[in-house]
């Protein structure tokens, strides 16, 4: 068909927006699709210039093969957003060498919307929402310069500025209309949910912790919820967010590691489970929390479930029905102070609790710590001095605070409580639950946030990733399950502060995170701008992003007062959505699908058997023509050529009744496809 | 009227054609498009620099197709009554019937009076002039001093202009230019048809010399027959797909009139008909596309795109 050429004009826009998507991509893509990004627009600007040529088939199977290659070596066989993210953003850079005609302009303008909405996957912050609107506009600017008249006389500025201008009012209308579906559209739950972060990737908690990985957190400013309470906001060293529980020990190369036992523990999904009365004490909060892609919710003590799809363990957890692929509202009701299993625990949950590994050798393992906890039970008479007195040892002894410990020697717990001395939460929670394991007592490690920054301005709380914590809890016969922090013995800034104002002047907070705000928080201005910001991202992430089914319809009824006219709206969409494929496919079906004469297929072989000498019939070359051009080339056929095409051009052009033509037309048919068979270029 | 067999008709065409060719040299095609002009009644417009055989083309057309022939020089001072005619006081004239010397205004038929006109540099007159002139192409006749006068038939114009924009000039507005169905341009000739050219005789003398070829009535019989050219749904739907290029889609300020859409017709069944077909092919419309097209769409060209029948010929294929 007719194909118009890529207005040059257009291909400024086109590269201002090829860098608009790839910037926000290029943070989450490895470092070499930067190489490839920038020898692409190098490249496709000289070939505008005229100084490069076009890429000849040679060069663009050599270019694909190698991008496909890196994009498999930098996945390293597994397939996850990133490579799959990498993979359509190359092919898409690849396609922009191709550019000839205003289609291929079209296709790469709609993939750059698509990789433009890939974006999204990674981040749906307000300022990424900002900046999106803004590359959408420089989209839009570019398929406005694709339409531009190539003939008009305007200069190269005054037509990009008209682009510009265009697409500005364009992005201008369709604002209120993005609203209205925002608002009314109906919200479906996702198809399907994918698993968005390799696990690579992600940092977090992990149902596993080894000495060594929550000062891996550290190094993340990553968010992982906020918190609104809803009455007073309790003291920073009463926020204890507790996410999982690690009751299983192992040893791993003389390492201690505590994790998640793997008996599924019954749940109480709500309705069915506990529900303290709201009274002096309980408190009432909201969560939103990030994507984790795993169950757990997090939660003070004395937790319980306040809505559907969220469940209670018997460790005193709320957990989800569903892996978190995406971000999460839930309502949450705590009773900090009451008594958790007072009367006693079951047997099974006691073993759990007291269980210690043998060292490979099949002796105790840490020998010394075993000693000490041999020593403190026989100086004190009950579990509550034992404890305390463990307690005591880690605030008399030199213990100090770092994030950045040696690493531990075999028997790691004898080398941490007598030798380095020197650790983190990790390190004290693990070594403590392992002296009380050896008296007999039970003891978990509680793994979980801690803390985290109050914004004044809008009384919401946001925890990061630097804010993971390890504690202990024991259980005490008459009590209950108590909590004990062995960190806040030696460090109690850690938890009176949090970990960002107790460490701001140690390098080690932090340290891989590059430019972080957080970081610059010392100063009072980049402090305010900090939270401010922060307070705006909360304040979208409550109304924009969990803007979900119940909310929409809770708008609805606000609004229109009355349930039956958001459902019609639902049906209206529905009917809408119908309506609108049966079009499609009905205009799909229609499209004009001629039957073809036998003299055009008997042509079309001709064709394509000249389209293997490049001597083809071009579209707006008339029977005649290409007659005459076969004629030059294959000279030895001259005279069936003139003849047969002669022929044809009758059977298109000339008066004689069709009906004496039908009676030749397959005579003719046959005797051109014969000629297609006998042509042959003599040096070929 | 006499009724021409093909045969004849194609015998007669080549002859004159093959004589036009020892007059103008290597010039097929040119002269081939000025036959098919007069073939389909339209008035030919030549652009072409001063000397490149305009007036002897045309010339040589009168006297090889037997019809009168005059010439007008215009020029910036030139008058309708100098093209029309004027009528002049005679004091010894006589009104028809009576014996009596009054004295009667007599009409002098100026040089549009004849069957072929050329109109030499047209664009160096005054938009007056050329309306004139204009004027009697279009209509066939002349109104002067309230009487109406009809032109003799055939009538043809030949108008040169020349390309080059001079001082002086006034050129033909659009309006003006779609009065002629074609305009071609002769060019300068190759080395070989130049070196004939030096070697032959006085071209201009060999024009006024030339026999005839065809008489009126034949002339007449063939723009006749011009229309007996059978134009197939497929071909008229290529033609209309480039009107229709012109008009929406190829970035012209206004495209071809119906106008100059059956002029196109016409003219691609009179290269039919020169190329002794009896029906018309792509080829034709093809052929004659340039000389109909280009002028009428000179203005609605933006700079850079002066051929508009090159661009769209490319862009339109032949097969829908």
């Amino acid at each position: 068909m007719i194909q118009n050429n890529f207005p040059r004009n257009g291909l400024i826009w086109l590269l201002v927006s090829l860098i608009c998507v790839y910037l926000p991509l290029q943070a989450q893509l490895p470092l070499w699709t930067a190489l490839v990004f920038i020898s692409v627009v190098a490249w496709r600007w000289m070939m505008h210039l005229g100084r490069w040529p076009y890429p000849n088939k040679l060069v663009k199977v050599l270019v694909v093969v190698l991008g496909v290659g890196a994009v498999l070596v930098s996945a390293q066989g597994q397939f996850h957003l990133e490579s799959a993210t990498s993979f359509i953003l190359v092919a898409s850079l690849l396609k922009v060498l191709e550019i000839k005609t205003q289609r291929d302009g079209y296709i790469v303008i709609f993939l750059s919307f698509f990789l433009l909405s890939i974006s999204f996957l990674y981040a749906q912050g307000i300022l990424i929402t900002l900046y999106s609107l803004f590359a959408v506009w420089v989209l839009m600017s570019a398929l406005v310069g694709l339409h531009q008249n190539q003939y008009s006389e305007q200069s190269t500025p005054v037509r990009i500025k008209t682009a510009g201008k265009t697409s500005f009012q364009i992005l201008l209308l369709s604002l209120p209309l993005m609203l209205i579906l925002f608002i009314l559209f109906p919200r479906m739950g996702p198809l399907w949910s994918l698993n968005l972060q390799s696990d690579k990737a992600k940092t977090g908690l992990s149902e596993q912790m080894s000495p060594g990985d929550i000062a891996e957190l550290s190094n993340s400013d990553e968010l992982v919820f906020r918190v609104a309470f809803k009455d007073k906001v309790p003291a920073n060293h009463q926020l204890y967010w507790r996410a999982l529980v690690l009751e299983k020990h192992q040893i791993t190369n003389g390492q201690s590691q505590w994790s998640v036992s793997k008996k599924v523990p019954p749940i109480d999904w709500y309705p069915k489970s506990w529900q303290p009365e709201p009274k002096d004490g309980v408190l009432d909060y909201t969560i939103i929390q990030e994507a984790t892609s795993k169950k757990w919710l997090v939660g003070l003590r004395g937790v319980a479930a306040m809505e559907k799809g969220i469940g209670m363990t018997d460790t005193d957890l709320i957990v989800s029905n569903k892996k978190l692929h995406q971000r999460k509202e839930y309502e949450v009701r705590s009773w900090p102070s009451m008594d958790i299993a007072k009367q006693g625990i079951h047997s099974l949950t006691r073993q759990q609790n007291t269980q210690l590994s043998l060292s490979p050798q099949g002796t105790i393992s840490n020998p010394q710590s075993y000693l000490l906890a041999q020593t403190l039970y026989r100086n004190h008479n009950t579990d509550l001095a034992r404890v305390e007195a463990v307690m005591a040892y880690f605030s008399d002894q030199p213990f100090s605070y770092t994030l950045k410990p040696q690493r531990m020697a075999e028997n790691d717990i004898d080398d941490f409580l007598f030798n380095q001395q020197a650790g983190f939460c990790a390190h004290y929670s693990s070594s403590m639950v392992f002296v009380l394991r050896s008296m007999g007592i039970p003891a978990r490690v509680v793994a979980g946030y801690q803390g985290g920054e109050l914004n004044k301005e809008s009384g919401h709380i946001t925890v990061r990733q630097y804010d993971a914590h390890a504690w202990v809890e024991v259980w005490l016969a008459g009590i209950g399950w108590k909590s004990f922090d062995p960190t806040a013995q030696v460090a109690p800034d850690r938890i009176n502060l949090g970990l960002r104002d107790s460490l701001t002047d140690q390098a080690e907070f932090l340290s891989n995170s590059g430019l972080s705000l957080t970081k610059l928080s010392s100063f009072p201005l980049f402090n305010q701008l900090r939270l401010q910001l922060d307070e705006l991202n909360y304040f979208w992430h409550q109304t924009v992003l969990n803007f979900n089914k119940q909310r929409q319809g809770n708008l609805l009824k606000k609004w229109l007062g009355n349930d039956f006219l958001s459902t019609s709206l639902y049906w209206l969409a529905g009917l809408f959505c119908t309506v609108f494929l049966l079009l499609t496919l009905f205009l799909l079906w229609q499209r004009p699908n001629k039957k073809r004469s036998p003299i055009e297929k008997a042509l079309s072989v001709l064709d394509k058997k000249m389209h293997r000498y490049q001597l083809q019939r071009q579209a707006n070359e008339g029977l005649a023509d290409y007659s005459q051009r076969l004629q030059l080339a294959f000279p030895e056929h001259k005279d069936s050529i003139r003849r047969l095409l002669q022929q044809l051009q009758e059977h298109y052009y000339s008066k004689q009744k069709a009906q004496t033509l039908r009676e030749k037309e397959s005579k003719i048919s046959i005797q051109i496809k014969g000629l297609a068979g006998k042509l042959k270029l003599k040096d070929q | 009227m006499s009724s021409l067999s093909s045969k004849s008709i194609s015998k007669s065409l080549q002859s004159l054609l093959d004589t036009l060719n020892t007059v103008i040299l290597g010039k097929e095609t040119q002269i081939k498009l000025a036959v098919t002009c007069m073939l389909a009644k339209g008035h030919l417009l030549i652009e072409d620099l001063p000397g490149m055989g305009k007036t002897t083309l045309s010339h040589a057309l009168a006297r090889a197709l037997g019809l009168s022939y005059n010439r007008i020089q215009f020029t910036s001072d030139i008058l309708p009554a100098d093209i029309l005619g004027v009528s002049i006081f005679e004091k010894d004239s006589a009104i028809a019937g009576s014996n009596e010397q009054h004295g009667t205004f007599r009409f002098h038929p100026g040089p549009i009076f004849s069957q072929l006109v050329l109109a030499d540099e047209i664009n160096r007159a005054t938009p007056k002039a050329q309306s004139a002139l204009l004027e009697a192409m279009e209509e066939g006749q002349v109104t002067i001093e309230g009487e109406t006068r009809s032109l003799p038939t055939p009538f043809f114009v030949i108008a040169t202009q020349n390309p080059v924009s001079q001082s002086g000039t006034f050129p033909l507005p659009e309006s003006q230019l779609d009065r002629f169905l074609m305009r071609i341009s002769i060019g300068y000739p190759d080395a070989k048809s130049e070196l004939e050219l030096f070697n032959g005789v006085d071209r201009r003398a060999m024009a006024n010399n030339l026999p005839k070829h065809i008489d009126i009535n034949q002339l007449q019989a063939l723009q006749e027959q011009v229309n007996q050219v059978h134009a197939s749904q497929s071909v008229l739907e290529y033609m209309q797909r480039i009107i229709h290029f012109t008009r929406f889609e190829g970035g012209y300020s206004y495209g071809l009139s119906p106008r100059g859409g059956l002029g196109l017709l016409r003219a691609a069944k009179a290269w039919a008909l020169i190329h002794d077909r009896e029906h018309l092919i792509p080829e034709d419309i093809q052929a004659v596309l340039p000389s109909v097209l280009d002028h009428r769409l000179a203005e609605a060209a933006q700079q850079g795109k002066t051929n508009p029948s090159v661009y769209v010929l490319q862009r339109i294929p032949v097969f829908s």
